[in-house]
């Protein structure tokens, strides 16, 4: 007795069909009508004779199409070769000059051919030396978005999955941090321990943590009570099996918008408190501890010392802000923030 | 009954959608005409055109990416390509809408009453619009559809009241300007069966008091067969056949409403047949075949005829139009005769149980107070060995919750349970994992229950890996699975979404198998999908059991498909089992209230017996599991009740041999209780 | 819903305790307010400090100290300023609320009209721009946008066409004619930063309900388009708007801090900054109660409010 083959290689419509209430007595499932017929762009067309195409491909597919998105990591990129090689550009190029090198006679002079951005009050090419300022502005951001990104998606799950006193020490935790205004905790951090880079990283890590755990909660929790997650549980895994390996995969892309949202918070803030002088201490610089050098200076014709580094901020988060959107996007085509 | 002047013409309607995957056409071609007091019923199933094709008469498409040819003239005047304007002065008042899903379908942050008077001010001018003249029509308009103390429930928020009232407000509201035409999309599916038969109460009652035609867009032949004059079926966008309703049920021309027709389980039929099917699956609306859309599933198909050009509509019968190149040709046959049955309706019922369940609760505390809901309260039940347990009931009756007991996914409040001899609820880490192997589950939503970030092998072979089997091992398992459940293997490496609905059920089942289990718990495992398709899964999984030996516990809240693959039937009703027989005895006894009325909400579909059928129909709504009623549960909407009934709970006592029922007064209901 | 207020009440008080707490014994380990005399001719002026501020005890009883007098209503006096500590939050507060209550009605009023036309609109010039304006709103430090606004409106412009600047950028002014001149830049930073965030949120809400089931039944029914949009759409997108309006109310004390440097406004950032520079430990600490007060209470509101608009959510 042959079961008849129900593959006939015959494209067919991926489509939602009604599903009837589910008569659950608690948890009780959210009942989907169906939708109305028109096509629902997260249905993709069912072509079995094609490539295999996994979520990963749908999602290339789909953030390829971002041109602004695309054009910003180009941006970064170059953004970020150009800091992080600073030192090589200066020794093998004319166009950078020695850190700090500095040029006293000269004093702070506008753009020119020689100093494209101009120098400062001490005479230094204002172009290598945001170069050399970007490295720090940009390391934070990434450094901070790493850690707070793997502790908080560690403790974000703990939390989501088991709910219990990891739940509740968050909750709290969070709650009160909403309540303490970032600045205060971070500037007192930062005059306690000191402002070099690495401390800067990790205070600021240690705040923003936080949010993204809160984040990763609400993902987990909902994710949680998916069917897929029960049928692994009536397959035997168990609970560290189940987060690694459905849930958190299926997170992913909340995940790394938030990160991208951390990147452009961590370059915001270390900004403002450099700003303060709570930042980042010389010899070391940022965009934001060359602001606070020259904040003194509008009205002046030294004006450009304040336009350039500011610039540099904008750029930098707008790019990410836009790769965060088209990952969004690309994540979940639906959610139009 | 067919009577006026046409009131609602389509003209080769057309609807076509600009996609990524190239232009999409949703409705090809479709042309009918509605005449005033007629009721019709479009047909068809997902991806059919027939919700695209009701939006499109009112204009309701949104004008990105949509392109509409044709004509759809209502009282002489064309309304595509109308204005605006002009269409904003039909909606509503000539022709209106009643939508499926009455909780997203309302305002939620408007009160009912509010929305309801809406309906009727925006077809007055300005000057014309008395509130306090409009609020008591609301209230009447309420009253008309049967809404309980009418005047306080218009002050409610659509989310307070239950979903058959939210239904019946929505039909009110699209009474509201007594319009020429009602079009109701899928206006029951959302609703519990019994419920479903109070709104298709109201239905008839529309139709018999006022001459408002209907159209009626469903899935479902039963209801169409109670419902509907004439019915025109629609597949991939076209409309393949239309006649009355008595002429299509009885000689189907098409072959694609053949093979509806025969995969339906019927409550009137004897069981155990098999289930006819239409291979396949619906085509790509991008990618239409050339010639006749149904072509590639049908089992008639003659190559260079029925893949050319344009398919003519043929009148078989006066009044009967059927879109098939062979329609003439074709032996218009009656209803198919049943095929022979396949497997052994005389199971062995002696085998010993697999699975005893003893008094099993389970309640749920509520968060924020101290409520808590009953979900199982007292159930008990055995399941022969290689047997099927059918379990049926409606929302908040408690069955799911029941089948993730059984599974050990929650923990029981109280009660045993014991499946081939272990007891769940005692298991330790290691017989935990043996448990697993042992008893497994398919569940409802083809689309929420696999992980669609794994492949397919990954899928169904996990739970093998799990239990610790070689790579090579797991490899050949999951071909031969897939080849089991009917799918390629060479596709295990493919991903959830790129397969339908049907097939991922599939996988599903392939995935629970892995470890041979002895018992198979099935949530509402076809409830999902098209009927079409329904069928297929449907004989899969009696050919698995039986080639198998496997034992089924079967949750659904469709009758028929429960009659057709259960030995015995057990029938919840708020968290305890009510009726528990042989599935003979209780389709053709039942003893219980509540099982008659159930059975007689069911429709079938066969428009003579729906017509000289008497229904039961139960008062109110489905009650929360919070505060169940006290005594017997079922005592506030059971039409027998006396005052005993409310005080003490009846027990589950023999009521015939191997017939089990909760009831103070068991036994078929007397006639006068049901009506026409 | 008295028992709901009366709770959040309660576990507010222990986490502004608890704040305070952060706040004192953070800044008592942090800075030392004696240490500015250690230069000090007077080698015994830095110890006769010290037990003046009673900093020879040790951090706990200061904290407990400090308490106790706080539960009676008296938060002490500036260790810097010599004054009443409220008498000099009253006063700042009073700077900041010229600043922040224009800057927030405006920028409500601008965030939905422009997130509204920006939904109904969508992909016209009028929403790339204003997306775009959003964006660069978004990605600006708020300091350097104060900065470049004065460069641009007190300097380039004027003398571009020779004439005085109009607007001025050192403090609110002391008439109440002058404050538009005074508070203009300011608060335009203000709303920009805001509006961004907001009008872009009221947006994505309001494209995500147009293609909700109700709005199509409110066409079906006849309802014409512009009150779909102005009545049934807005009710619904409304909700979510306001509470996050009145949780940034609350956040927005804190976060005034560097804005309020550039323009020298004395307001509530100029008393931290100075406190914390200092190590003035009561200052630092009642601006921390009163601000996290603040937060608490709009929080508090903004549950509140979200429970009457929208009639799914109950209380818990």
């Amino acid at each position: 007795m042959t079961v008849g083959r129900d593959f006939s290689g015959i494209p067919g419509e991926d489509r939602l069909e009604q599903i009837d209430p589910v008569a659950a007595g608690v948890p009780t499932r959210p009942v989907s009508p169906s939708p109305h017929e028109a096509p629902g762009t997260h249905h993709e067309p069912i072509d079995l004779s094609g490539t295999p195409r996994s979520q990963w491909y749908l999602f290339r597919r789909r953030f390829l199409r971002h041109r602004l998105a695309i054009t910003s990591i180009f941006v970064l990129l170059l953004l970020i070769l150009m800091c992080f090689g600073a030192g090589l550009l200066q020794r093998f190029t004319p166009f950078v000059a020695p850190a700090g090198k500095q040029n006293l006679e000269l004093g702070a002079v506008g753009p020119s051919g020689s100093h494209w951005f101009g120098t400062d009050q001490l005479g230094r090419d204002y172009f290598s030396e945001m170069l050399y300022a970007g490295r720090t502005s940009l390391l934070i951001g990434l450094v901070v978005a790493f850690l707070s990104t793997v502790i908080g998606t560690a403790i974000g799950a703990v939390a989501g999955y088991f709910g219990g006193i990891a739940d509740q020490i968050l909750m709290r935790l969070t709650d009160l941090f909403l309540v303490l205004p970032s600045l205060i905790v971070l500037a007192l951090a930062l005059r306690y321990f000191g402002g070099s880079v690495v401390v800067i990283e990790l205070v600021l890590a240690a705040l923003f943590w936080m949010g993204l755990a809160r984040i990763v909660r609400s993902q987990v929790r909902s994710i949680k009570e998916k069917e897929f997650i029960e049928a692994a549980r009536a397959g035997g895994a168990s609970a560290r099996q189940i987060i690694v390996k459905h849930v958190l995969p299926n997170c992913i892309g909340p995940i790394v918008v938030a990160a991208t949202l951390a990147v452009v918070q961590a370059i915001l803030v270390e900004s403002a408190l450099s700003y303060l002088g709570y930042g980042v201490k010389p010899p070391a610089t940022s965009w934001g501890s060359m602001l606070a050098d020259s904040k003194g200076y509008f009205g002046t014709d030294q004006a450009y010392l304040i336009w350039f580094p500011g610039l540099a901020i904008l750029l930098t988060v707008l790019c990410v802000n836009f790769i965060g959107d088209g990952l969004r996007d690309a994540f979940d085509p639906k959610s139009r923030l | 009954m067919t009577t006026g002047e046409p009131i609602l013409e389509v003209s080769d309607l057309s609807v076509t959608f600009a996609t990524d995957g190239g232009p999409l056409k949703a409705v090809d071609r479709l042309s009918y005409t509605l005449h005033r007091g007629q009721s019709m019923a479009v047909v068809g199933e997902s991806g059919s055109g027939k919700s695209v094709s009701s939006l499109a008469v009112l204009g309701l498409l949104g004008e990105r990416n949509v392109t509409i040819t044709g004509s759809v003239r209502f009282d002489g005047t064309e309304l595509i390509g109308a204005s605006e304007r002009k269409l904003q002065q039909v909606r509503g008042k000539g022709i209106a809408m009643v939508f499926q899903d009455a909780l997203t379908s309302l305002n939620p942050v408007l009160r009912v009453g509010n929305q309801i008077a809406e309906a009727i001010s925006v077809h007055r001018p300005r000057a014309d619009r008395d509130h306090a003249e409009i609020s008591r029509r609301v209230v009447e308009l309420l009253d008309l559809v049967g809404i309980p103390d009418p005047a306080s429930r218009a002050e409610l928020y659509p989310h307070e009241l239950s979903g058959g009232q939210r239904q019946r407000a929505m039909i009110a509201m699209a009474l509201a300007n007594d319009p020429a035409v009602l079009l109701a999309d899928e206006p029951t599916t959302a609703l519990d069966v019994t419920i479903q038969a109070q709104v298709l109460d109201v239905f008839e009652r529309i139709q018999e008091r006022t001459d408002t035609a209907l159209l009626l867009i469903t899935h479902d032949l039963g209801v169409v067969a109670g419902v509907a004059d004439e019915v025109l079926v629609m597949y991939a966008g076209r409309r393949v056949e239309q006649a009355t309703a008595d002429p299509l049920y009885a000689r189907p021309g098409h072959p694609y409403t053949r093979g509806l027709m025969e995969s339906l389980p019927r409550l009137d039929r004897p069981r155990g047949s098999k289930l006819g099917r239409i291979p396949g699956q619906p085509p790509a609306l991008t990618q239409l075949p050339v010639g006749c859309a149904f072509a590639p599933r049908c089992g008639s198909f003659l190559v260079g005829l029925c893949d050319q050009g344009e398919i003519p509509t043929i009148e078989v019968a006066p009044g009967h139009l059927v879109a098939c190149v062979r329609a003439d040709e074709l032996e218009i046959i009656g209803s198919p005769a049943d095929e022979p049955l396949e497997r052994s309706t005389t199971r062995v019922i002696d085998a010993p149980p697999l699975v005893r369940v003893r008094n099993l609760v389970k309640e749920f505390p509520v968060r924020g107070s101290r409520d808590v809901v009953h979900a199982v309260s007292d159930v008990s039940f055995e399941v022969p060995a290689g047997t099927t347990l059918g379990v049926v009931g409606e929302s908040g009756c408690g069955k799911s919750t029941v089948a993730r007991l059984l599974l050990r996914l929650i923990e029981a409040t109280d009660g045993s349970i014991e499946i081939d001899g272990m007891d769940v609820r005692s298991l330790s880490a290691r017989d935990l994992r043996r448990f697993r192997g042992v008893a497994q589950i398919v569940f409802q939503d083809p689309y929420a229950s696999l992980n669609p970030r794994l492949t397919v092998h990954s899928i169904v072979g996990e739970p093998l890996m799990l239990a610790g089997d070689h790579r090579r091992t797991v490899d050949t398992r999951v071909s031969e699975l897939l080849d089991m459940v009917g799918l390629d293997p060479r596709f295990a490496n493919r991903y959830p979404h790129e397969f339908s609905g049907g097939q991922r059920q599939r996988i599903g089942i392939a995935r629970a198998l892995a470890r041979n289990p002895r018992l198979v718990v099935l949530d509402e495992p076809v409830s999902a999908l098209d009927v079409s398709i329904q069928a297929g899964v449907v004989n899969l999984l009696t050919d698995l059991q039986e080639r198998l030996g496997l034992t089924y516990v079967f949750i659904a809240h469709d009758l028929a498909v429960v009659r057709h693959i259960s030995d015995a039937v057990a029938v919840m009703y708020l968290g305890r089992v009510v009726e528990h027989a042989s599935a003979e005895a209780l389709y053709e006894q039942p003893a219980h209230p509540y099982t008659q009325a159930l059975l007689s909400a069911n429709n079938i579909p066969d428009p003579t017996v729906e017509r000289a059928r008497r229904r039961i129909l139960l008062e109110g709504d489905v009650p929360s599991p919070i505060n169940p009623p006290s005594g017997c549960v079922f005592h506030a909407r059971c039409p027998i009740a006396e005052p005993r009934c409310s005080v003490e709970v009846p027990a589950l006592v023999e009521y015939a041999p191997g017939h089990r029922v909760a009831c103070h007064l068991p036994g078929p209901l007397p006639v006068t209780i049901s009506r026409r | 819903m008295l028992r709901f207020i009366l709770r959040r009440l309660v576990y507010s008080f222990v986490v502004l305790l608890v704040a305070s707490a952060v706040t004192f014994i953070g800044i008592s380990i942090v800075a030392d307010p004696t240490a500015r005399l250690a230069q000090n001719r007077d080698p015994l002026a830095r110890a006769r400090m010290r037990t003046e501020l009673g900093l020879d005890q040790p951090v706990l009883n200061r904290y407990g100290s400090w308490v106790t007098s706080a539960a009676t209503g008296d938060f002490g006096k500036s260790w810097q300023k010599k004054d009443s500590v409220i008498d000099i939050l009253m006063n700042a507060m009073k700077y900041t609320a010229w600043l922040v209550i224009p800057g927030f009605i405006i920028a409500a009023v601008l965030a939905f009209a422009i997130g509204t036309y920006s939904a109904i609109r969508q992909y016209s010039a009028g929403d790339y721009f204003f997306t775009g304006a959003s964006f660069v709103g978004i990605s600006m430090p708020q300091f350097w946008f104060a900065l470049i606004l004065i460069e641009i409106f007190v300097f380039t412009i004027p003398s571009a066409f020779g004439m005085d600047p109009y607007f001025r950028f050192i403090g609110i002014g002391d008439t109440l004619g002058d404050r538009f001149r005074y508070l203009f830049l300011p608060v335009c930073v203000l709303v920009v930063q805001i509006v961004a965030e907001w009008s872009r949120y009221h947006r994505a809400s309001l494209l995500d309900i147009m293609p909700s089931d109700y709005i199509r039944s409110a066409y079906a029914r006849g309802v014409p388009k512009r009150t779909v949009i102005l009545k049934h759409a807005t009710k619904n997108a409304l909700v979510p708007l306001v509470v996050i309006m009145a949780i940034d109310a609350g956040l927005i004390v804190g976060g005034l801090v560097v804005t309020e440097q550039v323009f020298s406004i004395p307001g509530m950032g100029r008393v931290f900054i100075e406190a914390l520079e200092y190590g003035d430990a009561p200052m630092l600490t009642a601006w921390v109660v009163l601000t996290a007060t603040a937060v608490v209470a709009f929080n508090l509101l903004a549950d509140i409010v979200n429970a009457a608009l929208d009639p799914r959510v109950r209380l818990a």
